[in-house]
């Protein structure tokens, strides 16, 4: 078998070769039992033969006996002799009867047995004659020249057929011993051949497994290594963005609190201009952070660890609102959330994915005296999706497809704030789900986002 | 107000300058003692001077001894045991916060660009653990 193939038809070669070895040793199996079997019978039969010979001899050894005791009691009257003759008559019927049944599979033997009976029979009758005419007379008397000549006749002519019987059986018993040696012999071939298959099987089954042990090793050292640089890797972004959090953000926090501090101790000695150039130093300043923060969030998205499970996203909507609210106090947003949102996915990423979209919806709307902001779940090709509209200022629709870019903005920083980072972190959790995200708007007439999550297929993004 | 010492542990000039600039502001403190990172902050308290503070207040990043390092040795002697401690810092990463957390920290303050959003967190935090929220002594 060549083993250099390739994964799935190795594996595909082994279902085979495992299905055929089972159907080899189930063959052997099925196999064996007949050929045990067989050699089984043919010893019975052997058996048969011998028991069939002696049966045979012991039909002519009682009729000898009786005649012998049945002319011992003519001559004495000695009652003993009477007892052994009805012991020996009476066993020989049954030596025929088991005669007749060892031999039962040949008809040329049971059709001397049948012949042979009735001349057994006749012979026993006429001793018993004797015998009753010796109990009557008292005496024995010779029998006369034609008995004498029958019984003579009766006693070769059972003779004859006992003996044509005997050699019969002889000449099967030969055949049936070399029949059961022939057999015999096949069964110990056959045995030695099915433990010589079984024994390849193992054999290669042993060694595929080796060979797939010490393949699964080599590939399992391979991916730990893999995993091991992806770790490391990973260590290694981390590390890097907690330095840029820590060490970008330390000056910027000097340069906005001493500009603050120069505001507040020397702010006599500033006019309208200075404090004016001082307040953009602080503005542009804390953009600056505000920008650190949303890339680290990016960052973070892409790299945190999914963790799914099914959950209300019509309760995490309601919680994002609620902070909302509390940060806009003076906004006045009608909010509609459609109940029992339930969806697949990480909790801690949809919630920011609601927080920017709703976040966005609040932002959008600010110039509208009463704003409406709906949340809810529709079908679009075949597919649910959730979504959040608002009635705000919307977009142009030919630059929908901008949306969704790093540092992307469609409107002023002056008019609306923000670092255009929002989307970009929305599209790649979207996206992590293994979801899509897309918004329909016109100018004035407000905008919807629409996503889905279809969770369970979730893949991942690096 | 009644005499409170105030504790802080920062490496960074600038920091250290602005925090003592918010909490100066506010007149949370009559005293407020630096120390520049762990190992003068274990010195001040339990060298010669012994000094016991009614709030601590420090930086995570620091040279020597971190934040976390001095935390866990605070935390582990019976006189400093119970020594409210707040940590300042730039960071917001999770390890960070929930280290803290872990180790006993009693609150945390991430130090915001904004110096007036900083200055009212330090207003806020100086009051809670100074006037409101007094460790048994």
């Amino acid at each position: 078998m060549d083993l250099s193939v390739p994964g799935g038809q190795r594996r595909r070669a082994a279902t085979i070769g495992f299905a055929v070895g089972l159907v080899l040793i189930a063959g052997l199996g099925v196999n064996g039992v007949i050929v045990a079997r067989d050699a089984t019978t043919a010893v019975t039969s052997v058996e048969r033969s011998h028991s069939a010979i002696e049966s045979l001899v012991e039909i002519s050894a009682r009729l000898g006996e009786a005649r012998s005791v049945r002319r011992a009691y003519g001559l004495t009257g000695d009652v003993s002799y009477r007892d052994t003759f009805e012991e020996e008559v009476a066993m020989v019927p049954k030596r025929i009867a088991s005669v007749r049944a060892l031999t039962a599979e040949d008809p040329k033997q049971q059709h001397q047995i049948a012949e042979l009976e009735p001349l057994v029979a006749d012979r026993i009758a006429r001793m018993s004659e004797q015998l009753a005419t010796r109990d009557a007379l008292g005496k024995d008397i010779p029998l006369d020249d034609a008995h004498s000549l029958a019984n003579g006749q009766l006693d070769e002519a059972i003779r004859r057929h006992t003996n044509d019987l005997i050699a019969r059986e002889h000449e099967l018993l030969d055949q049936r011993e070399a029949d059961s040696s022939d057999r015999s012999g096949r069964a110990t071939l056959f045995f030695a051949g099915s433990a010589a298959i079984a024994f390849v099987l193992l054999l290669s089954a042993f060694a595929i497994n080796r060979y797939e042990i010490r393949e699964r090793e080599r590939a399992e050292a391979k991916t730990a290594g893999a995993l091991a640089a992806s770790i490391a890797l990973n260590a290694e972004l981390e590390s890097f963005s907690y330095s840029v959090s820590h060490d970008l953000r330390t000056p910027l926090r000097a340069i906005d609190g001493f500009s603050q501090a120069l505001l507040e101790d020397c702010g006599d000695k500033l006019d309208e201009q200075g404090k004016s150039h001082l307040d953009r130093v602080r503005a542009g300043t804390q953009r600056m952070g505000v920008l650190i923060d949303d890339i680290l969030a990016l960052s973070r998205v892409t790299r945190s660890k999914m963790e799914l499970q099914r959950f209300d996203l019509s309760a995490l909507a309601a919680e994002a609102l609620a902070e909302l609210r509390e940060t806009n106090p003076e906004r006045e947003v009608e909010v509609t959330i459609a109940p029992d949102l339930n969806v697949n996915g990480d909790p801690r990423l949809v919630r920011i994915v609601l927080d920017n979209l709703l976040g966005n919806a609040f932002k959008f709307t600010a110039k509208r005296t009463k704003a409406h902001i709906e949340v809810g779940a529709t079908t679009e090709k075949g597919e649910r999706a959730l979504f959040v509209r608002d009635d705000g200022v919307g977009f142009d629709p030919r630059y929908a497809e901008k949306l969704f870019g790093a540092f992307q903005r469609l409107h002023d920083a002056k008019e609306f704030s923000g670092t255009g980072i929002g989307l970009a972190t929305v599209q790649r959790i979207v996206h992590r789900h293994g979801g899509r995200i897309w918004a329909i708007s016109e100018p004035d007439k407000g905008a919807t986002f629409f996503f889905t999550l279809p969770g369970a297929e979730a893949r991942e993004e690096v | 107000m009644s005499e409170k010492t105030i504790l802080l542990v920062e490496d960074n000039d600038d920091d250290a300058e602005l925090t003592l600039r918010a909490l100066n502001k506010h007149k949370l403190a009559t005293r407020i003692v630096r120390a520049r990172d762990g190992i003068e902050a274990l010195e001040l308290l339990h060298g010669e001077t012994s000094l016991r503070p009614d709030l601590m207040l420090i930086d995570l990043n620091m040279p020597r001894l971190d934040g976390i390092g001095l935390l866990r040795k605070v935390r582990a002697q019976p006189t400093t045991r119970s020594l409210p401690i707040v940590i300042l810092t730039s960071s917001n990463e999770d390890r960070d916060v929930i280290d803290g957390y872990r180790l006993g920290a009693n609150s945390y303050v991430r130090k915001p660009v904004d110096f007036l959003t900083f200055s009212d967190a330090v207003k806020a935090l100086g009051l809670y653990w100074l006037e409101l929220n007094l460790a048994p002594r």
